[in-house]
């Protein structure tokens, strides 16, 4: 592992820790909910770090299929980040679904209801393994293609994500951050969600650059094999050629 | 703290943890392949 790569993992342990510091032992309890709110510090950087990666995937796969026949080189860099930021979606909104239901479970006493955000929600998680399974298990030249245009089509339910809370009346809470006039936290407790959601995003790049780096590298393996064998091709039809 | 809900306080930072642990353990294990994959 490169030099920079361990000082990112570095500085990003620390901002974690702090996060870890000031959410639990720094910031106030919330009025309303008590200690449980704390569970928001942990939750909402699962969703920034499931939003960054989707889009980084989508992006990819638009590349993708954008200079796939064009491009081989970059098509390949851009296939494998597009693996290493699903992936990492993948981790980020499973652990938003199992915070939330946590939480859920102690302020509502349920641990799911399916009301439009979570549905829409668990719906998107399913989209994004159906997109793993899709490439670890297809075969096939067109495995790729197919990957990028799922994920062009699954990223359609992310703005609905979104907008569920605003557009629809549900049992999970309106928006805390860009919601109604008067919405958002006291400003007390600002620093824990700064921290989380620096510390989190830090170490969703550096897993998601470990991956790429590792998808890239056996991307290249796999084409400098198939290419070989494509080399070793044309000598035996000439052999076939001349014997006829 | 020692209120309503901290068990699931707890509980949500530890899976929260455990899942990034257990995704980095399967890229390191990928990252090991790669690794011994000739250039």
């Amino acid at each position: 592992m490169k030099l920079w790569r361990w000082l990112w993992l570095l500085v990003t342990l620390g901002v974690l820790v702090e996060g870890f510091h000031v959410a639990l032992f720094v910031v106030p309890p919330d009025s309303a909910q008590g200690n449980v709110q704390r569970i928001f510090y942990y939750h909402i950087p699962s969703w920034a770090g499931m939003g960054l990666f989707f889009a980084i995937n989508l992006g990819c796969s638009l590349v993708y299929l954008a200079v796939r026949n064009r491009n081989h080189g970059l098509a390949m860099k851009a296939d494998s980040l597009a693996v290493a930021s699903a992936e990492m979606g993948v981790v980020f909104c499973f652990i938003g679904l199992v915070t939330g239901s946590l939480w859920g479970r102690a302020v509502w006493g349920i641990w799911w209801t399916w009301d439009a955000r979570l549905t829409s929600t668990l719906v998107l998680w399913l989209i994004y393994v159906a997109y793993l399974l899709l490439r670890r298990f297809a075969a096939g030249p067109q495995m790729r293609t197919l990957a990028a245009v799922m994920a062009i089509f699954g990223y359609l339910d992310v703005p609905l994500v979104y907008m569920s809370t605003r557009w629809w009346r549900t049992q999970h809470p309106a928006p805390v951050f860009g919601g109604a006039p008067g919405s958002g936290i006291d400003p007390s407790m600002m620093p824990a969600v700064w921290w989380n959601l620096a510390g989190w995003l830090m170490w969703g790049i550096f897993v998601a650059s470990l991956r790429y780096v590792s998808e890239y590298r056996t991307q290249k393996a796999e084409q400098a094999e198939a290419l070989k064998s494509l080399e070793f091709a044309p000598g035996q039809t000439q052999m076939a050629g001349g014997r006829s | 703290m020692g209120d309503m809900g901290q068990r699931h306080l707890v509980l949500a930072y530890a899976a929260t943890i455990v899942i990034h642990l257990a995704y980095l353990g399967y890229v390191a294990v990928k990252w090991r392949a790669a690794k011994s994959v000739p250039k």
